[in-house]
């Protein structure tokens, strides 16, 4: 066991375990953060998607021991961000989600695309979120949402 | 006339043999840089089978995974293609929201099976190893490749040998970190000793290149 | 005569109790009818029972004016947690803005009408539930009809409703939350008007799905969110093929890690070929590895059986 601090949405923690857990229990049983999903746990999914220092990060295979000083951002925590709050707002206008277990992940990776590339082509969609999976298989709704979001859609 | 035709004689002759000396010197030490020397030359020879040497580490697993000619990068000892759909991207680190550092963090996480390292990408398509049928490419053609200063980022001899000793994602072939079911990855064919050893061999010997097939 | 329903964990409702307001708790309308059916719950009747649905148990009309809808079915994906409060809303003449859905706990009066159990599934949820809900929402909108004729001293059918409102024939008007305690108090009548459905709202347009945004912003819980004190997680680590039968198994190692609590071989039917192994753990990690067989040591030997072919 070791001690961590942590920024989560702008927020310092401080959590007490073992150094392989990775960010996701982290999150989910110590924080009690549920809003990050476990969909596989082999990073094969997306459903654990947070933002790590800024960069879209599979929080299911990632240690606490590896997270160092960068800050944390959860779907928790995204509204607060001009992009991540259009994108919610864009999923909510297009009634993207069904189940919803998968889309604390679809956002989280759509506002990561979203803020390197405002205007992302189709290719751009497929390729960014092709890694997000959906059981419900809503992916026609997330690209028009996504596109919705950057503002090309009405 | 007869002395000036014997002169005429003597200089053609001279100046064939210079002609041909300078020739041969010239074609030995474009072997060196071409490959294209007979291997009956001792240190040529060793030169070459010290290549073979390392051909055999950067086309294991654990090297040629990365260096491929597609839109995606490789895993496994099977080099089956990469899951969860990754690419290349512009500079061969993944998309935006699927980066290789969206998993691949800069050690190896053994709790999770994520292999890590440093600044983990793709290796450039200049320094692809395979064809984009993911088939390995011929001794010959990696040599030429490895070799071509306007493709493996302007790295001469020392300088392909320096590489081999100290950058780090070379480094972590060695340490590839476990797998999710708790295996270790293979290792490549030689010790890294053994790998920067045979790299100063083929590099002394002036990185020459087998004849392509 | 004896009231022929029985509600299993229903507060609210008592064997003989009539319409009644539980304003003191939860303020608002909370109708209370408890109707006595005729023959019903009797075996060996030829007719089978006709189920009535007190509206108490479906709609809560709150002092703030929210209407609070209960969802007799699990949502996943599937968007009952709109549609039925929509169904309900539109016959009631609700003001939709102001609808909230509720997945309805476990209680006899959210069972499914035509199987008689409680549950989602066979595609269901509107086809059996579509009558039932368009019912309790007129009947509500009948028990506040009748409470504002009552204020105003008019006639139910010289009343009209819409938005949440209800208005009588000479400019009155009255929203729903304030008529709700006096709504409760008045009678549930047997039989309703049904809208025509060129009158329907709601009913065939696009409204916006409830659940989106808490699906949106992680507040959503899922079953594997949940947390209850002292609870304890099981994983399973199944044989690799079928039919085959844990041979031997090393836990030593697994038993090592923080928070496994037990490692057991637990058959899950008798005379079944698959034994499967389970792990329990106080939390998620690492028991979500467990089962790749990393940390347990298992061997499988296979059985072969006459029951299938391998």
């Amino acid at each position: 066991m070791a001690t961590y601090q942590i920024n989560v949405n702008g927020q310092h923690k401080e959590v007490n375990v073992d150094p392989s857990t990775p960010l996701l229990w982290v999150l989910r049983e110590e924080l009690k953060m549920t809003g990050t999903k476990y969909g596989c746990g082999i990073s094969a999914c997306g459903a654990c998607t947070v933002h790590l220092g800024g960069i879209a990060t599979r929080s299911c295979v990632v240690p606490i021991s590896l997270i160092g000083d960068r800050p944390i951002v959860t779907i928790e925590g995204i509204g607060q961000d001009p992009v991540g709050h259009a994108v919610q707002e864009a999923w909510i206008e297009r009634d993207v989600v069904q189940c919803g277990y998968c889309q604390s992940g679809q956002i989280m990776s759509a506002v990561a695309l979203l803020k390197a590339t405002p205007k992302p082509t189709d290719t751009n969609i497929e390729e960014s979120m092709g890694g997000n999976l959906c059981r419900c298989a809503i992916y026609v709704r997330i690209r028009e949402a996504i596109k919705s979001a950057s503002g090309q859609l009405k | 006339m007869l002395a000036n035709h014997r002169l005429v004689v003597r200089r053609v002759f001279l100046f064939i043999l210079a002609v041909s000396v300078s020739w041969i010197a010239l074609s030995t030490v474009g072997a060196f840089r071409n490959g294209k020397a007979s291997p009956t030359d001792p240190k040529l020879a060793d030169g070459l089978a010290a290549w073979e040497q390392v051909y055999s580490v950067l086309t294991s697993p654990r090297c040629i995974n990365c260096h491929t000619a597609t839109n995606y990068p490789q895993q496994g000892d099977d080099r089956h293609r990469h899951f969860a759909n990754v690419v290349r991207g512009p500079e061969g680190k993944g998309v935006p929201a699927l980066n290789c550092v969206s998993c691949h963090q800069s050690e190896n996480a053994d709790s999770t099976g994520v292999p890590g390292g440093p600044n983990w990408h793709l290796a450039p398509l200049s320094m692809r190893w395979q064809d984009t049928n993911d088939q390995i490419l011929s001794s010959a053609v990696v040599c030429g490749a490895v070799t071509d200063r306007s493709k493996n980022n302007g790295l001469d001899g020392p300088g392909l040998l320096k590489h081999h000793e100290a950058e780090p994602l070379v480094l972590w072939a060695w340490n590839p970190g476990t797998r999710p079911d708790g295996t270790m990855r293979a290792l490549p064919p030689l010790t890294h000793a053994e790998f920067v050893a045979a790299t100063r061999r083929w590099v002394e010997a002036g990185t020459p290149c087998p004849r392509s097939k | 005569m004896r009231p022929a329903l029985k509600f299993v964990d229903d507060a609210h409702l008592t064997r003989r109790s009539f319409l009644r307001a539980s304003a003191a708790a939860t303020g608002g309308l909370l109708v209370s009818l408890y109707l006595d059916l005729p023959a019903a719950g009797q075996e060996g009747n030829q007719a089978p029972p006709q189920k009535v649905y007190p509206p108490d148990a479906f709609v809560h009309l709150r002092p703030d004016g929210k209407i609070v809808i209960q969802v007799n079915r699990l949502e996943f994906g599937q968007g009952v947690y709109t549609s039925l409060p929509m169904i309900l809303a539109d016959e009631m003449d609700a003001d939709w803005s102001q609808v909230v859905a509720e997945l309805a706990p476990a209680a006899d009066v959210y069972k499914d009408p035509l199987f008689g159990i409680q549950m989602v599934g066979g595609s269901g949820s509107i086809a059996h539930s579509f009558q039932q809900y368009r019912e309790l929402g007129a009947k509500t909108r009948a028990m506040l009809i009748a409470a504002a004729a009552d204020r105003w001293h008019v006639t139910p059918d010289q009343c009209r409703a819409a938005n949440s409102v209800v208005s009588g024939p000479g400019n009155q008007s009255a929203r729903y939350a304030e008529l709700a305690n006096d709504a409760a108090r008045k009678s549930m009548p047997e039989n309703v008007r049904l809208k025509n459905p060129s009158e329907f709202r709601l009913i065939g347009k696009r409204v916006r799905r409830l659940d989106s945004p808490a699906k949106c912003d992680g507040s959503q819980k899922f079953g594997l969110d949940l947390e209850l004190p002292g609870m304890k997680i099981a994983v399973i680590a199944h044989p690799p093929v079928f039919g085959g039968r844990v041979k031997s198994v090393n836990d030593s190692e697994a038993r090592k890690i923080g928070g496994v609590r037990d490692v057991f071989e637990k058959n899950l039917l008798a005379r079944r070929a698959t034994l499967p192994l389970r792990v329990v753990m106080t939390r998620q990690w690492p028991g979500s590895l467990l089962p790749t067989g990393s940390l347990l040591n298992m061997s499988f030997r296979i059985w072969h059986t006459h029951q299938w072919s391998l």
